[in-house]
């Protein structure tokens, strides 16, 4: 008979705690075969225990970066250094980082015990050391019942919590996530993200997590780091990137609802958008050209503004979204109080707030400041 | 046409395949199990009025029999063994690195398994002379294992195929080489793969009557294929009932290996095809 012990929230999963390490790619290129360069040149600080989220679209380059890290591609050009020492010519049996992979890759002819001690077999732990390390991990990740049981018997959220288990109990210098949670259903996501970070201030490992949900990205990293197509577009802690997006990419990628924009001209006086509407300058020497972004709690309610009609409403308990069409600006969500009296169809005027807008270079993206 | 015509014409096609092959079988058990006066009545006395395993008596207690059949399991076992051995770098290879030429030479090694024993025996036998390797049973080993290897590096290659790359890049990861990975993660996955392999060429040999009726002539030497035939050859047909017990203790162990193994190995492939 098992019985199920909560370790304490504190205690150390070793006695032995050698922190993470530091983490820096330099210039960091793969080219594969064919096609533009999967990575086009990185470069990256982390400092020990930071948890970094890298976010982006399908095919922008965060896997491949991640297997660089991890030895499982060699890089084309450039530097990863681990601890300070240059890594590019090791192996990845010689890197001491552990990986989650999207699919947990647990070995399907071992045990749960079995899957989660092998990487300490391997690196010459005694078998009572590895029993004392898979039983400890094993607690905290409340997967003592499971101990005896095959993959192939688990469900998703277990398989998940064995594939952390096995990263986990080495101690490794860092951790890296491949997309983890996207085989799971939402509740579980859920619950899984708030474990992770649980596990990451207790055990406090540099991370890198990899992942394609910018609501991920916001919520778990100390900073977010956005990729398009091979590229660094921005790295900064979560508010950093959603209060001032460096690129159109960026301020559309991060943040739901999406950002709405309108191209526009900006003069001395006035900000005029495309159809002759025209709103107060907001404050910034450039003039010119302009592309318009507002963000769903950058419009309200208003007596006065745009003209514009409800389509839909999506209540989510603690508040309301809701979408509304107008000649100016296209469709713009926009949040509401929980309850508003409202039903799709109505009327009404929205007022953006030019102190929350923000300004992209409509040729470049960029942004304006 | 209603499904359940469909499945009665499949059961029928079933049937009248078995009769086709069990009626040779139960003819040997027929004769096995006569007196020699019996033999003589032919098919008029399927079931025998006084059945007798004197025949099998004698056929066991004769140590040149036992000799006959330890020579053919020497043989297929073996030559299947080298042909997995020697297969299965060739299947990894194949299902992991891509390269230049890939297609073709998948397909060229299939096209080997086509030219049949038969055609190349004479120069074959010509080439082991030269060798001095004639009369031996590494020459036989050796031809077994160069017929089984085309077929062996396809079944292994599919298995390897089912193994997710994953897994091998998690042991990497773990801190394995690429040996230790070959060795605890990819050759215990692909185990139904290589069993596969191992019986299928096993059957191949124990069916393989030319090979070794043409590369020995020593006695102590044959397997229990060509020891029967020679038997068969140079005896009169009063041992008849003898031959047909000789057949039965040759085939009838291979099939019962066969049938059970053949279970162990569906269930093997079920279980790996469900582990998703
Ligand atoms: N082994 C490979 N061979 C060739 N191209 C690859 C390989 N792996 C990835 N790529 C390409 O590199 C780009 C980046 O892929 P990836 O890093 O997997 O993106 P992400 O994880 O952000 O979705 C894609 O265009 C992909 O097609
Ligand atoms: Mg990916």
């Amino acid at each position: 008979m098992n019985v199920t012990i909560q370790a304490p929230q504190t205690a150390p999963m070793h006695d032995k705690t050698p922190q993470g390490a530091t983490l820096r790619l330099r210039d960091l290129v793969k080219r594969f075969a064919s096609g533009p360069p999967a990575v086009a040149g990185i470069n990256l600080d982390m400092a020990a225990d930071e948890f970094v989220v890298l976010v982006g679209p399908s095919g922008c380059g965060k896997s491949t970066t991640l297997r660089l890290i991890a030895g499982l591609e060699t890089a084309t050009s450039g530097d990863i250094e681990i601890a300070g020492k240059r890594v590019n010519d090791q192996g990845a049996a010689q890197r001491d980082v552990a990986m989650v992979f999207q699919n947990y890759a647990l070995y399907p002819h071992m045990t749960v015990a079995q899957n989660i001690a092998f990487g300490l077999r391997r690196r010459g732990v005694s078998r009572a050391e590895a029993k004392a390390a898979v039983a400890e991990a094993a607690r905290a990740l409340e997967l003592t019942d499971l101990m005896h049981r095959m993959p192939g018997d688990l469900s998703g959220g277990q398989k998940q919590r064995v594939a952390m288990g096995r990263a986990i109990v080495r101690n490794p210098r860092l951790f890296l996530f491949d997309e983890p949670l996207s085989n799971l259903d939402a509740r579980l996501r859920l619950t899984m993200r708030t474990e992770i970070k649980r596990m990451h201030a207790r055990v406090p490992t540099t991370t890198i997590y990899v992942t394609h949900d910018q609501t991920e990205a916001m919520t778990m990293a100390d900073r977010v780091v956005v990729m398009n197509a091979g590229r660094i577009e921005q790295i900064g802690t979560p508010m950093e990137i959603y209060n001032t997006p460096v690129s159109r990419f960026v301020a559309e990628f991060i943040g739901a609802p999406a950002m709405t924009f309108a191209d526009g001209v900006l003069t001395d006086t006035a900000l005029t958008l495309g159809n002759g509407l025209r709103l107060p300058a907001p404050a910034t020497p450039h003039r010119g050209p302009v592309t318009l972004g507002l963000r769903p709690e950058a419009l309200r309610l208003a007596s006065t503004g745009l003209p514009a009609r409800l389509e839909l409403l999506e209540p989510l308990g603690a508040e309301t979204l809701a979408l509304w069409q107008t000649d100016a600006l296209g469709p713009v969500w926009v949040r509401l109080n929980p309850r508003p009296d409202l039903r799709p169809g109505a009327t009404g005027c929205l007022q953006p707030d030019m102190t929350r807008a923000h300004l992209f270079d409509p040729q470049t993206g960029q942004r304006l400041t | 046409m209603t499904p359940r015509v469909g499945d009665m014409l499949t059961y029928l096609a079933g049937i009248v395949l078995a009769a086709l092959f069990l009626m040779p079988l139960l003819w040997l058990v027929s004769l096995s199990l006569r007196t020699p006066a019996e033999v003589y009545l032919g098919a008029a006395r399927f079931i025998p009025e006084a059945p007798t395993l004197d025949n099998f008596r004698q056929i066991l207690t004769d140590g040149a029999f036992g000799t006959y059949l330890w020579n053919a399991v020497k043989l297929c076992a073996l030559g299947a063994l080298g042909a997995v051995i020697v297969a299965t770098p060739a299947a990894y290879a194949a299902s992991r690195f891509t390269f230049r030429g890939k297609g073709p030479l998948m397909v060229g090694i299939l096209m080997v398994q086509m030219i049949s024993p038969l055609v190349v025996i004479i120069p074959l036998y010509r080439y082991l002379d030269r060798l001095g390797m004639l009369e031996s049973h590494l020459s036989v080993i050796a031809v077994y294992m160069a017929i089984g290897v085309p077929l062996s590096v396809w079944l292994i290659k599919v298995g390897f195929d089912t193994i997710p790359p994953a897994l091998e890049e998690a042991a990497a990861i773990d801190g394995c080489n690429r040996a230790d990975i070959l060795m605890r993660i990819t050759l215990p996955l692909a185990a139904p793969a290589l069993a596969s392999a191992f019986i299928l060429n096993m059957i191949m040999g124990w069916s393989q009557f030319l090979v070794p009726f043409i590369l020995l002539t020593r006695d102590g030497q044959l397997p229990i294929a060509v020891a029967i035939y020679n038997f068969a050859g140079s005896s009169s047909a009063s041992t008849t009932q003898l031959l047909a017990a000789a057949c039965l203790v040759a085939v009838v162990p291979a099939l019962a290996a066969f049938l059970a193994l053949q279970r162990l190995i569906v269930r093997a492939i079920m279980a790996g095809a469900v582990k998703g």
